[in-house]
């Protein structure tokens, strides 16, 4: 009776702190045919492989994976974090956003800078490329590729990306983006300052999008198929989760981007024609870490248990015997 | 000589084998407290703490495993209210259930109320910080979880002030425990001191621009501020003009304060503690 009124204390105090400690915002997506599936948490990419030689010969002299990758991503092991800590629920992107994120991204803050100080500010972009992108936000903190452990803190904090919420956004965006390129490389003040932006086809856009975080909605196979039925690819093919890019450098190759269920980049594997890997990247998500930890605390446990239960039984019963 | 010091060996030896005695048997006494409260903390950790960001795709995650700590230590918050319940409910008993039951009393007649007193206390503080261990290693592992490597390595030193506070908390529960009559008016005192009582001493320094170094609400900042990797560069205060008086806040105490004074809390409420129970009959 006593122990009956002690457990229910307990299970009544219980309740009280859970109440008392949920304070966690819950917002809803919006309703769409896709959704954003990224989640929470950490995933780390590591340089698995390179072939330096035959980069050299298949690709390019002159350059090597840390102009597309950065940091030591020339080096095999060297690992790349990132934490994605915080998903807007806001889908409604101004082109100013749009266009501050893509060529800070892509040229750096500072030629954003200086377009913003020769008139192509948030008034600009609001007047010239009217609408919205439709496309989540998410934050997240970064970690370049490094041999060396990984620091405490990042270098790269609340940093943002986006999740086009449709395919179509990513083509009015290639629109909007290759008319701002004539507008600005044909801006005398500009020119003055060797400020210019390079003109794309879809598959160099694609792709440079690609190698600076492309983050799809769910069900990826959808979202790729339909991006894919959407343009006439020239240099690019589509499966069900990855993106192929047929490029040229001092002889064809191919790099392989497959992306996890949740849209995330997972793997970056460069082939020669030969089909012989030049360089790879790989991801390891310390979450599965943690389950294989927790399986074995709870499978080693109930061994434990069980062979002490096993053990007292046979005792007891020697010592009715 | 060579004799006495001998005999003193012999009896150090004997002393240390009976507190050991009492630890053993109070620990046998409590281990299904233990288990209970073990699985109590892991479970409301993982509940509360970890299940929003699991279950529920959109909610926003800490930025840092900094932040993620501090959700876990701020005041008021989650661990500090099961720092208090577990700590209470370990504590609250250990010394006037000695006037009522006479546990150890009856299984060790002989036994001086010092090795009683001690040896009680040892062991439950023992349970204590395997509980809140095995709390930090779920919450180290979470912090994996969610961030990866590096775990900081600072939550070590929060955790070592963590069991140096509790400790102090013990103290204050076992003082109480022993002049109080029974375990629930021990309960009701420490939740009223901790929730209301630490808090309205601290009124008067912080309105005078005073360090609180006594205050233990103010010491338990510490816990959370030394898990930032620069904890030592952070400045102690901050200090704002409320028209034109400038005012000081005190955030945390230093560390030698901390030690210092955390330490000379548990010495004190112990030993006074132990007076009162030696003076009472049992």
């Amino acid at each position: 009776m006593k122990l009956g009124k002690k457990k229910g204390k307990i299970s009544i105090l219980f309740f009280i702190i859970v109440l008392y400690n949920i304070n966690s915002t819950i917002i809803f997506a919006c309703g769409s045919e896709y959704t954003k599936s990224i989640e929470n948490g950490t995933q780390i990419l590591e340089v698995s492989r390179y072939d330096e030689q035959s980069w050299i010969v298949t690709i390019n002299s002159s350059s090597n994976p840390t102009n597309w990758f950065r940091g030591d991503s020339d080096k095999v092991k060297a690992q790349s974090k990132i934490t994605i800590y915080l998903c807007d629920y806001r889908d409604e992107i101004n082109s100013y956003e749009i266009f501050k994120w893509l060529i800070s991204k892509w040229y750096g803050e500072s030629v954003f800078s200086i377009l913003n100080n020769n008139g192509y500010n948030y008034s600009y972009f609001v007047a010239n490329y009217p609408g919205y992108y439709i496309a989540w936000s998410y934050y997240y903190n970064f970690w370049p590729f490094g041999t060396e452990p990984f620091n405490n803190i990042s270098d790269y904090l609340s940093e943002r990306s986006y999740i086009f919420k449709d395919p179509s956004s990513f083509t009015k965006l290639l629109a909007d983006y290759n008319n701002f390129t004539h507008v600005v490389n044909n801006d005398l003040n500009l020119i003055a300052l060797n400020i210019s932006l390079d003109t794309m086809d879809a598959s160099e856009f694609l792709w440079r999008f690609a190698i600076n975080g492309f983050t799809l909605a769910s069900p990826i196979s959808n979202y790729l198929a339909e991006l894919s039925n959407m343009i006439e690819w020239t240099k690019v093919q589509f499966t069900e989760n990855k993106i192929i890019f047929n490029r040229t450098g001092i002889t064809s190759y191919i790099v392989e981007m497959s992306y996890n269920s949740n849209g995330n980049l997972e793997t970056v594997t460069v082939k020669d024609t030969d089909n012989e890997i030049i360089y790879e990247i790989i991801s390891i998500y310390p979450k599965i870490i943690v389950y294989i930890i927790i399986v074995s605390v709870v499978t080693s446990v109930s061994i434990i248990f069980i062979m002490i239960n096993f053990f007292l039984k046979k005792k007891r019963l020697r010592e009715i015997a | 000589m060579r004799k006495n010091n001998r005999n003193m060996h012999a009896k150090i030896i004997y002393n240390l084998r009976k507190i050991s005695a009492i630890i053993k048997f109070e620990i046998h006494l409590q281990k299904k407290k233990i288990i209970y409260f073990s699985i109590l903390a892991i479970s409301m950790y993982v509940v509360i703490v970890v299940m929003p960001y699991v279950l529920i795709p959109n909610t926003s995650l800490p930025p840092t495993q900094y932040e993620f700590y501090q959700l876990n230590r701020g005041y008021m918050s989650y661990i500090y209210l099961v720092l208090l319940l577990i700590n209470s409910f370990v504590f609250s008993g250990i010394i006037n259930s000695e006037y009522t039951q006479k546990t150890a009393l009856n299984i060790f007649p002989l036994v001086s109320k010092f090795k009683i007193y001690f040896g009680k206390f040892i062991a439950n503080f023992l349970i204590l910080i395997g509980i809140y261990t095995i709390h930090y290693l779920v919450m180290a592992l979470f912090s994996y979880y969610f961030y990866g490597e590096p775990i900081f390595y600072t939550l070590i030193f929060s955790f070592g002030l963590f069991i140096l506070y509790s400790l102090v908390l013990a103290s204050i529960t076992t003082f109480l425990s022993s002049f109080m009559a029974s375990p629930i008016s021990v309960l009701i005192t420490i939740m009223g001191l901790i929730l209301i009582g630490f808090d309205l001493i601290n009124l008067i320094p912080t309105s005078l621009g005073l360090e609180p170094i006594y205050s233990l609400s103010y010491l338990d900042n510490i816990i959370n501020y030394i898990l930032y990797p620069n904890f030592s560069s952070l400045p102690r205060y901050i200090e704002y003009y409320e028209g034109s008086d400038l005012l000081r806040r005190w955030l945390f105490p230093s560390l030698g304060g901390a030690l210092f004074v955390l330490s000379l809390y548990s010495i004190i409420f112990l030993l006074v503690g132990f007076i009162l129970f030696k003076r009472r009959d049992l």
